[in-house]
């Protein structure tokens, strides 16, 4: 150590002991109270860290909620349906309509509707009102999306997918089986995929479900956003009859009618759906019985003689044609009941007339025969 | 080797204390007295006079520089004042006290 450092060192040494604590003293005060600066800055920092952290959570969650909202590119599915690889942009819902006469579906009569009239008494068979326009019955639809093809036939199903960002589409999941990209049929784009199928043999509905469809992002595989269509459409295969009634008998008096029906349901389409006879009188429905598959007998009573009636076989079925579950009428007919009474060889000459009156019912008594003047439509 | 020696030498950087010393250099630049323990027993006694004179604040500066040798941005942010106000009077301290030193005639 130089000489000059040892001298001021001794000096410095030398200071009075109260300077020193006294400096010393000031020195603790302010440095405690740096830390304590310190430490009050450390938490206003940890203060705005939190709202910043707050605020950029709930930018997060507001962003989380509006993103799907305002349309990300995340690819939603949208549904499915099903065209015929024949006609690539005709929907085959329409299959069936064309073939059905939807008028008097099989009303196969024994007895015809003239033969009935025989012996009538001259009354007009036309009733005002059709028996149809009167008989409404419950029929419980579902929404579901239905499609009809022909059994084995090869029809494709169509996958709708909302792509904005164009993501390779990786594969489906159809009826619990994988589908990958390179079973897809030709024509498949980034928002249609094309899967041909065959229609099973058996008639009735197929359904088919899809459970989840895959897209690549980048080096990732991630789930299509599935909640953007329905997940299951029904393919049906129809049946190749429908339910049909018939009359076997009849009889018909002055007051009553007695039918033999016999109702044909080889695939029991009408299942839990109303069955019914009605009779109208042309202005309202006069009484109505239940009906089951097979035979049945029917007796309608307390009729107006030399009446003209309709009456109609209802029900509802569903033969997976393309008419869904809808109301049939089975079988149509009018009938009339006897009358008491017939006029006939009448010989009317200038100031008489003579006939003969027969009885053509079981019931009825002629207690007197009066004249009728239809001008002055007075009796005699 | 001579040349590589050069190259990777570590830097000696003086401490704190050397070069506070250093500052005082030029109140004790020319001391009077011959006899060394004199010399101390003098200029202490006008120290403490002199510090004994000064503001708390004066006194605090010079101490924690000389006595403790707290570098001067540590004695800046204890007293929340910058560097330069530190260094500018510690200066003028160093100037006043040779200036009571010349006063008693213990240095030149």
């Amino acid at each position: 150590m130089r000489k000059k450092d040892k001298l001021k060192l001794d000096v410095v040494s030398n200071i009075d002991e109260k300077i020193i604590d006294e400096a010393t003293d000031m020195k603790i005060s302010l440095s405690q109270r740096i830390n304590a600066a310190a430490k009050k800055a450390r938490k206003r920092l940890f203060a705005i860290g939190g709202t910043a952290a707050s605020f950029i959570l709930i930018v997060s969650v507001f962003l989380a909620i509006l993103i799907p909202l305002m349309g990300s590119d995340i690819p939603v599915y949208q549904g499915m349906t099903v065209r015929k690889e024949a006609t690539a942009s005709s929907n085959v819902k329409e299959y069936g309509y064309s073939n059905i006469d939807f008028t008097f579906l099989s009303a196969s009569n024994d007895i015809k509707p003239d033969s009935i009239k025989d012996g009538h008494d001259g009354h007009d068979d036309k009733l005002e009102k059709d028996i149809q326009d009167m008989v409404s019955i419950d029929i419980v639809t579902d929404d579901e999306v239905k499609y009809y093809v022909t059994p084995n036939e090869t029809f494709i199903i169509e996958i709708h997918i909302s792509n904005p960002g164009n993501y390779e589409i990786q594969s489906f999941t159809l009826n619990g089986k994988k589908y990958a990209n390179y079973m897809f049929k030709e024509g498949s784009t980034m928002e249609v995929l094309l899967l041909e199928v065959t229609a099973p043999e058996t008639a009735g509905y197929a359904s088919y479900t899809i459970d989840a469809i895959k897209y690549i992002d980048g080096t990732e595989i991630k789930d299509v956003d599935m909640s953007g269509g329905n997940k299951s459409i029904q393919v049906g295969i129809a049946y190749p009859t429908e339910p049909s009634a018939t009359v076997t008998s009849q009889s018909i008096s002055t007051t009553s009618i007695d039918l033999s029906i016999c109702v044909s349901d080889p695939y029991s389409l009408i299942g839990d759906n109303e069955l019914s006879v009605y009779l109208s009188d042309g202005e309202k429905i006069v009484d109505s019985k239940p009906l089951t598959v097979g035979d049945n007998r029917v007796t309608f009573d307390g009729l107006i003689m030399s009446k003209t009636y309709e009456y109609s076989v209802v029900t509802a079925f569903d033969r997976v044609d393309g008419q869904d579950l809808h109301e049939a009428w089975l079988l149509t007919n009018t009938i009339t009941t006897a009358g008491a009474f017939g006029i006939s060889n009448a010989v009317p000459t200038q100031d008489a007339i003579s006939f003969e009156v027969y009885k053509t019912g079981e019931i009825g008594t002629i207690t007197s025969i009066s004249l009728y003047d239809a001008e002055t439509n007075r009796s005699e | 080797m001579d040349k590589y020696r050069k190259i990777h030498a570590q830097k000696r950087v003086p401490s704190e204390l050397t070069v506070s010393l250093d500052e005082l250099e030029e109140c004790v630049a020319s001391v009077a007295i011959e006899d060394e323990n004199e010399a101390v027993t003098r200029i202490s006694k006008v120290l403490n006079t002199f510090l004994l004179g000064l503001s708390r604040r004066d006194r605090f500066i010079f101490v924690c520089r000389y006595y403790y040798a707290d570098p001067v941005k540590s004695i800046a942010k204890m007293l929340d004042i910058s560097d330069k106000t530190v260094y500018r009077e510690l200066s003028k301290l160093r100037a006043d006290l040779r200036e009571a030193l010349l006063k008693e005639g213990i240095v030149i």
